[in-house]
């Protein structure tokens, strides 16, 4: 939309426009935009919270630190390889699972098995992260007991450098990859019959109908559900908090993580910090935009 | 005029009534709140039932809130440096003390306590945590130091001597080392500065290592280099699987479902060890004085103690306030109901430890008293009490624990770098 057409809007608009849409943009200015403004104003002062006497201006040295810190860099990737692991594998096991449940079952048992899709979603974050800690144990774990049971040796799932991560991808994709097919499950509820069966009638076989009429028309939902699960994934933090603390070493750091570390649980750098943040928010904002411009095709 | 006689008549009456309804102690502090942000200690839990008796003699009305010790750290530090104030007591540890005073965040307390309460009394060596700069911020209220402990039942069966140095603790978890089914001995191996740094400190001062020589830090010498190979070899040959990371619960965990044989480990882990509803080695577990190093035995001493916050307690009134909840619930009498209530670890106080009841509790662990007294002896702070410290210790924590899962191999040239960040981490507040 272009600033003219914006300029023609506002000046055709009555004064009680201006007046009824105040309270939301107090509210909006006052809990989006007012902490981002707090944030940037931080990130590029030297606030500490052990001297908060100390406040001053120091343009980008923030900002240049980060570039040579080895935390930083390891979180960001780290955020960015959960992420992108824990989206493809959610989406890609919900569509599995969806295209399975629809095929295969009809009426009161889907309803059934689709509620039973519900409960792992349901379960409070942290009761799954303590949870599957436990499970994953290597002494006194389930999973242990049984690789024990055929002679395997305890297998050390979160102390293990190289298993760390995908010990916790995995848990992240068994919460969101069933809630994910209950979702899409009931948008391919939507999808009319007639193409379908017109499609099957010109002899399109299963694979051709699933390519060229469900999937088109599962899109529009599927996005959707990708840009919620990329941003809850990127800005993860009470699964692996709970479960490995960012360790063994830095292995499973995300940025939200040493955020957190090093801006109140340990150092207290609260603007540097800040600065860690607007860099998220920054590629939030790119992966966002590239996305929706990819969307729009 | 007469109407105005009567109100002010009616008024003094009302008054009069009041201040002979409570002593004139309670009515100094009636309505005053205190809010006590607290870590789910026993210390609390048997002092709970006893805060309403408090309250009514006070007036004071006090709410605890509880936060695990991490949650607890960073709440009281945010808490305190937004000057939110929503609490007026502060549940502080051996970490938060330097940082917090250093910040003015603390009240001086030691005016504020009734005169008759006795502070000469504490374990000195519990009192210094509380002490920054020559000031008393607080009163400890537990403390404790670190021992060995050891499997009874499996050293009496093959008649193996208890570890008394660090070489004997060695082949001791190498000889108990029998997997699947048996591990050596478990260590802390959890990133942090008060989880492996703290256990990984005090073998390095039985080695006559630490960590700074003023201000320059020394803890990557001959001495660090030698502590972390002698630790990396308990931990990764001796230490169950996933023990190279574990923290001081997940340790504490292995040894009580009976798969590891010894444990370098805090005092006051007995009260769990010993606990029939958790711990699966109830009775099989000998005491013994912390192995001793090349230089002699050196052991962690802490406390955790109580301070009132600046932001919460603003007025003279909340401060007296604070400061007399504080003297009652570490005053002696409050110590002698917690061992009364089982729970002896709980107390602060030299005059306890010779008291009857101590002696009653710890009845049938005769070698516990002996090996706590022997930590008490050897035990001092280990950690360098500078308000930097959980920055460089948490870095310094990475790093052992890289060293520890394999992600490093290089020992001396990791050491070398934490001192390094240390340097500059204390640079930046120069």
């Amino acid at each position: 939309m272009s600033i003219s057409l914006w300029r023609t809007i506002i000046a055709k608009q009555s004064k009680e426009f201006f007046l009824f849409s105040f309270p939301a943009i107090a509210v909006l200015l006052l809990i989006a935009i007012y902490p981002i403004v707090v944030a940037i104003t931080l990130s590029l002062q030297n606030v500490d919270l052990r001297m908060p006497w100390t406040r001053e201006f120091v343009g980008f040295t923030n900002y240049i630190r980060l570039v040579s810190d080895r935390r930083f860099l390891n979180s960001l990737k780290v955020s960015l390889i959960y992420a992108t692991a824990t989206l493809s594998l959610s989406i890609l096991i919900g569509l599995a699972l969806a295209f399975f449940v629809q095929e295969y079952f009809k009426g009161k048992l889907k309803n059934i098995i689709l509620f039973l899709f519900l409960l792992p979603f349901v379960i409070p974050r942290v009761s799954v992260a303590l949870m599957w800690k436990f499970m994953y144990s290597p002494l006194l774990g389930v999973y242990n007991y049984f690789l024990g049971r055929v002679g395997i040796h305890p297998i050390p799932f979160l102390s293990s450098p190289k298993l760390a991560l995908p010990s916790i991808v995995a848990v992240d994709t068994w919460q969101w990859c069933f809630f994910i097919a209950i979702l899409i499950a009931s948008s391919m509820e939507l999808i009319p019959k007639a193409p379908i069966e017109a499609a099957r009638l010109d002899g399109a076989s299963k694979l051709q109908v699933i390519m060229y009429i469900t999937f088109p028309f599962l899109k529009p939902s599927l996005i959707f559900i990708i840009f919620i699960k990329w941003v809850e994934s990127l800005r993860t933090f009470d699964l692996i908090f709970n479960m490995t603390r960012g360790g063994p070493g830095i292995v499973t750091e995300t940025l939200d993580l040493y955020v957190y570390t090093q801006g109140i649980a340990s150092a207290g750098e609260i603007s540097y910090a800040s600065s860690m943040a607007i860099v998220m928010l920054i590629i939030t904002i790119l992966i966002i935009t590239v996305a929706s411009k990819w969307i729009q095709k | 005029m007469k109407k105005i006689v009567k109100i002010l008549t009616t008024l003094l009456f009302i008054v009069a009534l009041v201040a002979t309804a409570f002593p004139a102690g309670a009515a100094k502090y009636e309505g005053v709140k205190v809010k006590v942000l607290a870590q789910p200690l026993t210390f609390w839990e048997a002092m709970e039932p006893f805060i309403p008796e408090f309250e009514k003699e006070t007036g004071i009305s006090v709410s605890i809130t509880y936060y695990p010790e991490t949650e607890r750290r960073s709440k009281s530090r945010l808490d305190a440096s937004t000057g939110a104030g929503a609490f007026q007591v502060y549940h502080v540890d051996e970490q938060n003390v330097p940082e917090f005073a250093n910040a003015g965040w603390l009240v001086p307390i030691k005016d504020y306590y009734p005169s008759e309460y006795d502070m000469d009394d504490f374990a000195p060596g519990y009192l210094d945590f509380l002490i920054w700069d020559g000031v008393v911020y607080g009163t400890p209220f537990r403390g404790g130091t670190d021992l060995l402990m050891y499997r009874k039942d499996l050293f009496e069966a093959e008649n193996y001597p208890v570890p008394k140095t660090m070489e004997e603790l060695r082949q001791a978890a190498k000889h108990f080392t029998r997997p699947p089914d048996l591990y050596g001995i478990s260590l802390r191996g959890e990133r942090g500065a008060g989880m492996n740094c703290w256990l990984w400190q005090e073998y390095l001062a039985n080695f006559g290592g630490k960590y700074f020589e003023d201000t320059t830090p020394v803890f990557n010498s001959a001495e660090g280099v030698a502590t972390t190979k002698f630790y990396m070899e308990l931990i990764q040959k001796y230490g169950p699987p996933g023990g190279v990371n574990y923290s001081w619960s997940a340790m504490l965990d292995s040894f009580m479902a009976g798969k590891v044989a010894m444990l370098t480990c805090d005092s006051d882990f007995m009260l769990w060890v010993e606990n029939p509803e958790k711990s699966r080695v109830v009775g099989k577990v000998g005491y013994a004085p912390f192995p001793a190093g090349p230089a002699g035995r050196a052991t962690n001493a802490w406390a955790h103690g109580i301070a009132v916050s600046k932001a919460g307690a603003r007025s003279e009134k909340e401060k007296g306030a604070a400061a007399l909840f504080i003297a009652w619930i570490t005053s002696k009498e409050s110590e002698i109901r917690r061992v009364k209530a089982g729970e002896y670890l709980m107390i602060a106080r030299m005059s306890t430890l010779e008291s009857p009841e101590f002696v009653e509790q710890l009845e049938g662990y005769p070698d516990w008293i002996v090996a706590f007294r022997e930590g008490l002896k050897a035990g001092r702070p280990l950690f360098p009490r500078i308000p930097e410290w959980s920055e460089i210790g948490d870095n310094l924590g990475i790093i052992l624990e890289e060293l520890f899962v394999g992600t490093r191999t290089d020992i001396g040239a990791s050491l070398d770098e934490a001192a390094g960040y240390a340097v500059k981490v204390l640079e930046k507040r120069r």
